[in-house]
């Protein structure tokens, strides 16, 4: 009986060792995960539009005006930034019934 | 596909089509909301799995080796290769409105069969593949507009006919979403304390973002979704304080004309203010309440006591009159088919994708996500007794203003329709109303049925009253959201086209020119939500259809544009894709306008409705003080009839062009020029 009794000690904490290997092989998934939504967050959102633009006039610069043309002008400062977005996006339909 | 593969979608449509089985033989017992939402998620799998690859592949022939707009002409603004889950988050949000909620609580009066089965059956081989392949138009085209790709590809007529629908709907729309907001927070303190809040969190949130945190959506939604919730929660006292709750009670009259004051100021002040806080604290909402909602039906899994058919199906229903067909199609318009979303799948989309196999997932996996949606409010209608959710959404005009008449009535429908002045009572104290009797515009049925299944897996009935008017505040939030928007947008439109006659008008900075095109954006929603208003039938009978109909004039614009580009790509054999929703949409919209304009029965046709009221001043039934009332609702019933001729004609204009330009190029008279943009190889790795 206690024989039994080990074995089964034994066996559960042998799934307990497993239960937390997994969970810490799932925890740097978690991690991408939750990154990427937070990514996908401020992406959808809106948050990261400067950054965004940021990125691109230096990509167009290094590219010697080959992306988008923005490399040849000065990145306009981020307030003027968001207001001519937000002018851009309400001067259109973007809202539905 | 491999074999297991082939047995997973074996079993999808198996489960799919047993549950759309039982969903339409079952009778008698109440069937479980689980099953309506087993069937509708099946469709849109098998459908998009299935359907919208063959409309991708062999129809469109997308091809990812051919570089997008957003490549092509990339600009850092308006052009920008965006990734397609973000491309889809904005996409779904900006289709996401008002409509599908409401449409199908109204629509709710046939039963729940027929609406269900519109909003699947039309979201997969309709509303999806319009979207779908109206965005797909538009990524080949640069980018262009609904209006500019009717120009090109039909004619010089459809582009302005599509114009001029754009115009009508948004006046429509505005006015009909208005109404759902009046009849929802007449005399409900707590519902109109709460909305209220929403517009200085709004300038709070905009300043946040403005001068504190520039551009930080994200924070300012939390803190803005914190503040309402924390509205929501104290409105219930504000409502039980005597002080208080007086300056929060107001009836439609005083309801309409706040609407309209906020409708003008909102569109001359700044958009960072109050448009864009309020935007994104809708988005939020909206998105949060959706999720919230679909999460409580699985828990709950709700009966649905609402019969799969009601006596109504015959024409007599007291929401709306009219048969199953056409007004069940016309009534669902957003959830299944909408003219609307082709102005979005038109607008900022087609300017975002990397690739165009994305058009794919973002244009038809929207739409199904909106569809599904609208499968939910069918099921929160549902979900209440029969007889309270005819108590709460018919008018007084039609089941009496007195609680013991309407009970009475709407009880002498059958044993189905059951309902006694304490059934509603409790219900209204359940919820924190003082009545729920004649609310009609489907708004608080839904707030009371989506309270039901919120309680029945948070928190309980003890706060059945906090869920009801979160979901009023949900509800009126993001309806506002579409009535500022809209009427900022329609002003833009009004400048355009008076700039045609003295420059200056035209200037959007220009403030004379601001102010009156603002008012006259207002003034011509607000004359229709007044006769929303006024009419003692609820106004929700004459403004829905109106709704619908013009949605589904888009929608008929829309499909004639894609049928031409199918044709035009010598893809004639596949035209059915799009040529077939558009007939049946013809049938329908023909079939409504014609009812509603010249139905002999008051309760259906403007112009009979007219005459009946002429006949009741000729016949001396109406008292002397009524007199000038009655002929303002006659003029308004003959102004009705007429702006559905107007919806009629321009479907039929359009349809006619089309037809003719198929017909040239059928018969080989017409030469097929594809207005496609040249084909530019992509540098954007798959």
């Amino acid at each position: 009986m206690a024989g039994r009794d080990i074995t089964l000690q034994q066996a559960a904490s042998n799934q307990l060792l497993r239960l937390g290997e997994r969970a810490a092989g799932a925890r740097p998934k978690l991690r991408t995960a939750f990154k990427s939504f937070w990514w996908w967050l401020r992406q959808v959102s809106g948050d990261a539009a400067y950054e965004n633009y940021l990125q691109r006039v230096g990509q167009d610069r290094g590219s010697g005006g080959g992306i988008c043309a923005l490399g040849s002008e000065s990145p306009v400062s981020e307030e003027k930034f968001y207001l001519e977005r937000l002018r851009r996006q309400h001067t259109g339909i973007n809202r539905c019934c | 596909m491999n074999l297991a593969k082939k047995g997973i979608w074996f079993l999808v449509a198996v489960l799919g089509a047993g549950a759309l089985a039982f969903i339409a033989t079952a009778r008698g017992e109440p069937i479980n909301a689980v099953w309506l939402v087993a069937a509708a998620a099946c469709t849109y799998a098998i459908g998009y799995r299935f359907y919208s690859r063959f409309v991708a592949y062999r129809v469109l022939g997308l091809d990812d080796k051919r570089a997008t707009p957003a490549e092509r002409m990339e600009d850092g603004r308006d052009f920008v290769p965006t990734n397609k889950w973000v491309v889809f988050g904005h996409h779904f949000s900006a289709i996401a409105g008002p409509g599908p909620l409401v449409g199908p609580i109204l629509a709710a009066q046939f039963g729940y069969l027929p609406g269900t089965l519109w909003i699947v059956i039309g979201g997969v081989l309709g509303g999806a593949v319009q979207d779908f392949v109206v965005l797909f138009a538009s990524v080949r085209r640069d980018g262009k507009s609904l209006a500019q790709m009717a120009r090109e590809e039909v004619s010089g007529v459809a582009g302005f006919t599509a114009i001029l629908g754009v115009l009508s709907i948004l006046t429509i729309i505005i006015a009909v979403v208005g109404l759902v907001v009046v009849n929802a927070l007449k005399s409900s303190p707590w519902g109109l304390f709460t909305i209220a809040m929403t517009v200085p969190i709004a300038f709070f949130m905009g300043v946040y973002m403005r001068y504190m945190r520039m551009g930080r959506v994200i924070e300012a939604s939390v803190l803005g979704v914190v503040l309402v919730m924390a509205a929501v929660v104290s409105g219930k006292y504000v409502a039980e304080s005597q002080s208080m709750a007086p300056h929060f009670t107001y009836g439609a009259v005083g309801l309409a004309w706040m609407l309209i004051v906020y409708g003008f100021a909102a569109s001359v002040i700044p958009i960072w203010l109050l448009l864009a806080p309020r935007g994104a604290l809708s988005t939020v909402v909206k998105i949060g309440t959706i999720l919230l909602l679909a999460g409580g039906i699985l828990a709950v899994r709700p009966a649905m006591l609402m019969p799969p058919l009601t006596r109504f199906i015959d024409g007599t229903g007291p929401i709306f009159a009219g048969k199953i067909f056409p007004f069940c199609f016309i009534t669902i318009a957003c959830g299944a088919l909408s003219g609307f979303h082709s102005l979005i799948s038109s607008g900022t989309t087609p300017k975002m994708l990397s690739k165009e196999s994305q058009a794919r997932m973002v244009g038809y996996g929207s739409m199904l996500m909106e569809s599904f949606v609208a499968v939910m409010a069918m099921i929160a209608a549902c979900v209440l007794k029969p007889g309270i959710y005819f108590a709460v959404n018919s008018p007084a005009g039609v089941v009496g203003s007195l609680p013991q008449k309407a009970v009475a009535t709407i009880s002498s429908w059958g044993s189905t329709y059951g309902v006694t002045v304490q059934d509603m009572s409790a219900m209204a104290s359940k919820v924190g109303e003082v009545t729920l009797f004649n609310r009609t515009g489907g708004a608080p049925s839904l707030a009371v049925g989506m309270a039901q299944i919120f309680s029945g897996s948070l928190g309980g009935s003890e706060v059945m009253a906090i869920w009801y008017h979160f979901a009023i505040m949900f509800e009126a939030l993001f309806i506002l959201t579409i009535l500022d928007a809209g009427t900022r947008v329609g002003r833009f439109m009004i400048q355009d086209l008076m700039g045609h006659f003295w420059k200056p008008l035209g200037r959007t900075g220009w403030y004379p020119g601001i102010i009156l095109s603002s008012a006259l954006m207002v003034g011509a929603w607000g004359y229709f939500l007044f006769q929303g208003v006024m009419d003692p039938l609820g106004g929700i009978n004459s403004l829905w259809p109106l709704f619908g109909i013009s949605n589904q004039l888009l929608a008929s614009i829309a499909l004639c544009v894609c049928t031409t580009v199918i044709i035009k790509m010598g893809k004639m054999k596949y035209s059915l894709v799009t040529l077939g929703p558009l007939l049946w949409l013809i049938a329908a919209t023909m079939t409504a306008s014609f009812q509603k304009i010249w139905a002999p029965e008051p309760a259906l046709g403007f112009l009979a409705h007219a005459r009946y009221l002429a006949e009741q001043i000729a016949a001396g039934s109406i008292s002397p003080d009524k007199i000038a009332e009655t002929q303002r609702l006659m003029f308004n019933d003959r102004l009705d009839a007429a702006v559905t001729f107007v919806f009629a004609s321009l479907v039929l204009v359009i349809l006619f062009e089309s037809g003719r330009n198929w017909w040239l190029y059928f018969s080989g008279r017409k030469r097929v020029v594809l207005t496609e943009a040249p084909v530019e190889l992509s540098r954007i790795p798959a």
